[in-house]
């Protein structure tokens, strides 16, 4: 595939959901009237693709082909319901004002015309859902990484109340999760009896929790009177969440990336060896038998970037070793998936980078004077403060406002892109 | 000992009112807060559920309290991890230290070299080369018997017949390191069974510096020695222990108490009886000892080019090398990367400080 933006599809369906009046300015997407023709060309590219390399492989087999064909399948048969109910719908019109038409003929087809119309829409949002090219780890399970930012010990407080929040939202979905790392920090503990945290790293095992997170990256603020504020004044502190996608520690646990990829020096997931220096913690004095420590630390640094992990919490350092590399791992993983998507969007100007909206920026504030939490993204403020904490179902309803927001954002730049695609006379830099 | 600067006990006490007795044994507070948590889970892991909150809280005070007055965790908590093993650990019996790699990096030695055979066999398809090479290993003064079931769980996939024998004069240890391979083998029961070879591992009890019965001779043969024998001065165990391993660990697995005649130190004195092992009873090809630290290293070193000399088969060739603590890592720039030794340049591999002498007859296991 090109190279398009990657796509939550559950945004795509958010976003095309009737009845949201804010969505119209995009309408021009997906409405039946006027499907838009940049992407019915990719659509139409694609089928005829699909239909070539069907027939190429009709009698040998072919798994690199094969498995294109099944990315094209969706695109195909949806854009043949499409343009099958859009004959039919111009039919109907036709029957309708055709002056030679039977008035019960007539009167039939006027009652077709609206469940054509009806289905036309729905239809178009297939179409569009199975042009957006998956994100490469959106079934995977995924990594949340979450650290105080300004704010010294209120930040430290707050982290680990979104840990808890996210933890607690986890367990109302059922998804599994493991803390792959979890640091405190200095100072009394909060109001939840949870101790300040210095860093921590939740491990949400469930295939397409990175799906479900990605959105949740960035920084967090929080704006709220800290316990140990005498004159009662608000302070503003900071969390950072980073999400990363969990890569298979082994073969078996693989389903999208097998051990090939991991040991394939193209892949996105391919770590040489010889680019990780390995530190250990070294006993002062001769070491040996002269001393006991339970020290099981390990730290790597990937030379070319300059990418540190540590991992201490397994009494194993065995164990930590691996979890080291499997959050080094998920780390480059991420940033070399970044790095294409900023490439990317630099060829298409104007349309600002999915991976970089965010990141660094301020994404959602929560103010406990007002109970209020706002996601600057999506622009929804919800007012039960306490439910969102718990991880309820108004923590849902602002990550399910992001995901609108970032479906939207992908949409344009698909547009952008194949409307690029469609001026050749446009210098085109890629390639 | 120097007391603990209160500010920070009064910064572990803000983390948890237990902190401060565990600090008292790791003494800083980075280890303490991990040693706190895993002897949380220790105590939750073993308390059966339904038993009131104030048990789990009770068992954890005690816990803190043992490791306040210097008690090792490991025997706290009963084991320690030991490259991919877990290793029972008990008062009387010295605690595996993190010198794993050595361990492993024999293994991988051993089984390169297995590799290179068994490609000459099917070259060859010579009848002389033995299709399924059995490996003899010898570890003396074994202890819990990790560096053994260390390197049992490292190459029985390859060597289809593994015998290992564990030696020890401390009755407690050979016991212990009993109960380890039983444990090893039930976590290991699925590897085990999926396997088609068969290891032989038993653990008897020798003191080395005894006279050897015929049988005890016959049953030291092996390709492969490996010792991580007592190498502790009595002043170096005075001074240089942490206060932990003083009080709490045995000092039989730690300063050599055989009175020497000879012209070696005393902590040497297992060195010297372990090379006449290797080259007069064990027909050994490969040895590989533990060493305390670099003065003794080279004084082993040493030990072994003059008993090198002394073999009257001058064919033989025999390399010595000094491994330090991570004998595959890269070495910094800034060490030593040999030693020079009678006219000879012993190489000094990996990164660390130097932990072990290897000697390695060439052409052997091939
Ligand atoms: C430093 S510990 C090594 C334990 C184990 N190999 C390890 O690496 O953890 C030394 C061991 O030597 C044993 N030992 C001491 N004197 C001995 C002797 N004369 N003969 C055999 N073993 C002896 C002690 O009981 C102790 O278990």
């Amino acid at each position: 595939m090109s190279g398009a933006p990657w796509i939550c599809r559950r945004c795509i369906n958010t976003y095309l959901r009737p009845g949201r009046r804010r969505l119209i300015r995009f309408a021009s997407t997906a409405s039946h009237e006027s499907f838009s023709p940049v992407l019915l060309a990719r659509a139409r590219n694609m089928a005829v693709e699909h239909d070539r390399l069907v027939e190429e492989t009709a009698e040998t087999f072919d798994a690199k082909i094969s498995k294109r064909i099944g990315e094209l399948r969706k695109v195909t048969t949806a854009l043949k319901e499409w343009e099958e109910n859009q004959s039919a719908l111009s039919e109907l019109q036709a029957l309708i004002t055709d002056p030679t038409s039977d008035e019960e003929l007539r009167e039939l087809a006027a009652d077709d015309l609206t469940s054509t119309r009806t289905q036309m829409g729905t239809l178009s949002q297939n179409l569009v859902t199975s042009l957006t090219p998956k994100h490469p780890f959106e079934d995977m399970p995924c990594l949340m990484e979450i650290r105080p930012g300004a704010g010294g010990g209120e930040a430290a407080l707050f982290a680990s109340d979104l840990l808890r929040m996210y933890r607690a939202f986890c367990a109302r979905r059922g998804y599994r999760v493991s803390m792959m790392k979890y640091d405190v920090a200095d100072g009394d503990s909060g109001d939840t009896g949870e101790p300040p945290l210095a860093e921590a790293i939740l491990e949400v095992e469930a295939s397409g929790a990175y799906g479900e997170f990605r959105s949740e990256a960035g920084v967090h603020r929080v704006q709220r009177v800290p316990a140990t504020e005498s004159k009662g004044r608000t302070h503003t502190s900071a969390v950072s969440v980073l999400v990363l996608p969990s890569l298979p520690v082994n073969e078996s646990d693989g389903q999208d990336i097998g051990q090939a990829d991991l040991n394939d020096p193209n892949s996105d997931y391919y770590v040489s060896p010889a680019d990780v220096r390995t530190d250990v913690m070294r006993s002062r004095g001769a070491g040996g038998q002269h001393v006991n420590t339970t020290d099981s630390a390990i730290r790597l640094t990937h030379i070319p970037t300059n990418t540190v992990v540590n991992m201490q919490d397994s009494r194993s350092q065995h164990q930590n070793r691996a979890k080291a590399w499997q959050l080094l791992r998920s780390k480059l993983a991420q940033a070399r998936r970044d790095a294409r998507e900023e490439e990317v969007t630099k060829l298409r100007r104007g349309v600002i980078g999915i991976a970089k909206m965010g990141r660094e920026n301020k994404i959602r504030t929560y103010n406990y004077g007002q109970q209020r939490v706002t996601d600057h993204r999506s622009g929804l403020s919800v007012r039960n403060l306490d439910d969102v904490m718990e991880g309820g179902f108004e923590l849902d309803k602002v990550i399910d406002s992001v995901k609108t927001w970032l479906g939207e954002r992908e949409m344009q730049s698909l547009l952008a892109e194949e409307e690029e695609a469609s001026h050749p006379s446009k210098p085109n830099k890629s390639k | 000992m120097p007391r603990l600067p209160h500010t920070l006990l009064l910064r572990a006490y803000r983390i948890s009112p237990l902190l401060p007795l565990i600090l008292q044994g790791t003494r800083t507070l980075r280890s303490a807060i991990n040693e706190l948590r895993w002897i949380r889970e220790h105590v939750e892991e073993r308390t059966p559920a339904g038993l009131p909150e104030s048990v789990v809280r009770r068992t954890l005070l005690k816990c803190c309290q043992r490791r306040s007055r210097g008690e090792p965790l490991q025997y706290i908590l009963g084991t320690q991890p030991f490259g991919e093993l877990d290793i029972l650990c008990r008062p009387g019996v010295l605690i595996p230290r993190p010198t794993e790699a050595y361990t492993s990096y024999l293994a991988k030695i051993l089984l390169e070299k297995r590799k290179v055979r068994m490609q000459a066999l099917r070259a060859s398809c010579s009848a002389q080369v033995k299709p399924y090479p059995s490996l003899r290993i010898v570890d003396l003064c074994t202890g819990t018997g990790c560096i053994l079931l260390l390197l049992q769980s490292l190459l029985s996939s390859e060597f289809e017949d593994l015998h290992l024998t564990g030696w020890d004069v401390s009755n407690g240890a050979i016991s212990l390191a009993r109960k380890n391979l039983q444990r090893v083998e039930t976590n290991q029961l699925i590897k085990i069974l999926s396997r088609t070879t068969h290891s032989r591992i038993s653990f008897r009890s020798l003191d080395v510096f005894a006279n050897l019965t015929s049988q005890e001779s016959e049953d030291l043969r092996c390709d492969v020695l490996i010792s991580n024998p007592p190498y502790i001065s009595e002043d170096h165990f005075n001074h240089e222990t942490a206060r932990s391993v003083r009080n709490w660990e045995p000092k039989l697995a730690l300063v050599p108490t055989v009175s020497t005649s000879g012209s070696f130190a005393p902590e040497d004195i297992f060195y010297h009886r372990l090379l006449f092992l290797h080259f007069n009873v064990c027909a050994s090809k490969v040895l590989l000892m533990e060493v305390g630290d670099e003065e003794q290293a080279f004084r082993v070193t040493r030990m072994t080019l003059e008993k090198i000399q002394q073999l009257s088969d001058r064919s033989r060739t025999i390399t010595t090398e000094i491994w330090r603590d991570w004998p595959e890592a890269e070495p910094p720039e800034n060490e030593d990367h040999e030693f020079y030794c009678k006219g000879q340049a012993i190489p000094l591999k990996g990164s660390g400080k130097l932990r072990a002498v290897f000697v390695f007859e060439n052409g052997a296991l091939l």
